[in-house]
């Protein structure tokens, strides 16, 4: 079956015992309505889900727990756990003992931002153009996605090729224009930039996919009837595609956003915090307390950025859920 | 839909469209042309993609001969440490396929079960464990959790390749089960209803009826899933590390970038060493290029 019986197929509307986050209560209580489950496929019911829900418990939840007990705490990896009370937290507000943490939230927000405000507009412009009929329609897509069948940490290395200052494609090609080799990697604005350039590079062509089906689940009437009212290409586009587009837009942008201030393996691969923490995001802040050379590991204290990082990440999730509160029937 | 327009526009917007492409296109055709140069060309800061065998030659180490295929040589003879004369990149790429091989499997099988669960399921508990999945995945996916379940997984002696490809189907992500229970909607209830007037359990109508119907999708996430366990890194690259046959080929390949080759900056060695870990992705992706762009989109929107 192809994507368009997927997509396009009829769902029931009445969609007993479906599951929706934004009315799951109501609709699990109609579904019981009916007839009571049985004791065997109450039991058949747990051992299926079982192994999925065991996997997220022994592998997500126990390891959060895990890292959270050391949070008041002063643990090096070694000796005694010595419990100091919120002294972690202490040094976390203390701006001028963990300037690096705050200074790695920062670039997380600026690169997720700065990135997305290119990305998502790109993508949704080729998107736009890709759903018309227009020759090579197919090659340009594949094209665009490409990019997204690599691993991110080796596009880190092919990066770091790619912006070298003395040999880098980058430098040779402002070179032979001449112009003269930037140094990418020791310029904050400019490492910033570099890291935003590939990760737009790998994630556009992903959420122009997205961005597609939504525009393919619009009915082509709808155009129709505001070209003979006379609407211009532009108005169309912001009259109907973006207002109708709005669920697929909400998925896209949530993806999108958690996806970029979970960024790690590209900044760990590519810059690492170059130059001199100018790179460093959030993600890995936290993983160099726990994995750099052992003058920098701190459990205790990394724990405690571990569980205000994840505060962050929930707050901007839960914010986007309840702005939303429909990411689950997009899905 | 058509859309009116004038040559003008026309020229501007393939203009457009081909300037992306250059954009996508550019990184790897000169990741692949450099895999095939000499360091020396790379040094030379000269920007053309055809390899310019006259001036620079490419040859084995210690040879005169040409020999294009030399740097692919080089990095496949190397050790992780850089040393010649081994097999270890065979064993890495054998680890890889092994590691995603088992994630597909492992993340197939229990997607289909829960998604199944959570979809048609009538139990005490569905919607509290379903937020219970969603919220744990939100917060604690990444690298927060990398350290704790690194220490569990020593501690149990699962820092081998089948255990790496349970944690990463454990933590796969919420999207499979998304897509998976997305595609059910689709699949009218009646089905499961006469399954149940023909005797079927809560099981074999989901192994009869309601497996055999989602074949499609479950293709979808194998694919996505083989192509994101293939190019992990941080995981494998801190489990597999007892020893330094054990890792997976885009650890190793990192690892070599990271180390230098020897010494000064080998672009050419880098550069054939990601064109390993790449080609295998792009071939599968020029071949099922289809396939590929409408999985990955499949239950993302409905009506």
């Amino acid at each position: 079956m192809g994507t368009k019986g997927v997509l396009c197929s009829v769902v029931p509307k009445e969609d007993k015992g479906g599951f929706s986050v934004a009315e799951g209560k109501t609709k699990v209580k109609k579904a019981r309505s009916g007839e009571k489950p049985g004791a065997v496929e109450l039991i058949q019911s747990y051992l299926m889900v079982a192994g999925t829900v065991l996997g997220v418990v022994i592998f997500v939840a126990i390891p959060l727990g895990w890292v959270l007990r050391w949070f008041m705490s002063k643990y090096k990896g070694y000796g005694k756990i010595k419990y100091v009370g919120f002294d972690n937290f202490k040094r976390l507000f203390d701006m001028s003992k963990s300037a690096l943490y705050w200074q790695s939230i920062r670039n997380t927000f600026v690169f997720a931002i700065g990135k997305l405000l290119v990305e998502i507009p790109l993508a949704l412009v080729t998107a736009f153009i890709l759903t018309r009929k227009i020759k090579f329609r197919n090659f340009f897509r594949a094209m665009y996605f490409m990019p997204s069948m690599i691993s991110v940490a080796i596009m880190g290395v092919v990066f770091t090729y790619l912006f070298s200052h003395q040999s880098g494609v980058v430098n040779n090609i402002i070179r032979q224009f001449g112009g003269k080799g930037v140094e990418w990697f020791s310029g904050k604005t400019s490492a910033m930039l570099m890291l935003m350039i590939a990760s737009i590079w790998q994630n556009f062509g992903l959420n122009m996919l997205f961005f597609m089906t939504g525009l393919q689940s619009i009915d082509p009437a709808m155009y129709e009837a505001a070209t003979v009212d006379g609407a211009s290409n532009t108005r169309q586009f912001f009259s109907i595609t973006i207002p109708l587009l709005g669920p697929v837009l909400q998925m896209v942008l949530m993806n999108a956003i958690l996806g970029s201030l979970k960024v790690t393996d590209l900044v760990l691969t590519f810059t690492n915090g170059r130059p001199n923490g100018g790179t460093e995001v959030m993600m890995t802040y936290v993983y160099k307390l726990f994995f750099d050379s052992a003058s920098a590991m701190d459990y205790g204290f990394g724990a405690a950025t571990t569980a205000f990082t994840a505060l962050i990440l929930g707050i901007v999730t839960i914010f986007y859920l309840k702005s939303t509160k429909k990411s689950a029937n997009v899905y | 839909m058509k859309m009116q327009m004038s040559k003008t526009a026309k020229f501007f917007l393939y203009l457009f469209l081909i300037v992306v492409t250059f954009f996508t296109l550019l990184p790897l055709l000169y990741t692949l042309s450099a895999s095939f140069k000499s360091n020396m060309e790379i040094m030379s800061g000269h920007t053309n993609l055809i390899p310019n065998y006259a001036k620079y030659p490419l040859t084995a180490r210690g040879s005169d001969v040409l020999n294009p295929m030399a740097n692919f040589a080089e990095v496949w003879g190397m050790s992780g440490s850089g040393l010649q004369g081994t097999t270890d990149f065979a064993d890495y790429t054998i680890n890889s396929l092994k590691v995603a091989t088992l994630s597909v499997l492992i993340t197939v099988t229990f997607t289909a079960m829960s998604a199944y669960c959570f979809q048609r399921g009538r139990f005490p508990g569905k919607t509290f464990l379903y937020y219970f999945f969603m919220a744990t995945m939100f917060i604690g996916a990444g690298s927060i959790t990398v350290f704790p379940i690194l220490r569990i997984t020593t501690k149990v002696g699962m820092n081998t390749w089948w255990g790496l490809s349970i944690v990463l189907s454990a933590t796969g992500g919420v999207s499979n089960l998304f897509l998976t229970i997305g595609y059910l909607k689709t699949i009218p209830k009646d089905l499961d209803e006469s399954a149940k007037i023909d005797g079927c359990t809560f099981f074999s109508t989901w192994w009869r009826v309601i497996l055999p119907l989602s074949i499609p999708i479950l293709g979808t996430i194998a694919l996505m899933t083989f192509r994101g366990t293939w190019n992990t890194w941080m995981l494998p690259r801190l489990m597999l590390a007892s020893d330094q046959t054990a890792t997976t080929l885009v650890v190793a390949i990192v690892n070599l970038a990271n180390s230098g080759g020897s010494g000064a900056s080998q672009y050419n060695l880098m550069m054939a060493g990601s064109m390993l870990s790449m080609a295998p992705m792009l071939i599968m992706f020029l071949i099922m290029n289809e396939t590929f762009v409408e999985g990955i989109t499949q239950g993302s929107v409905k009506g």
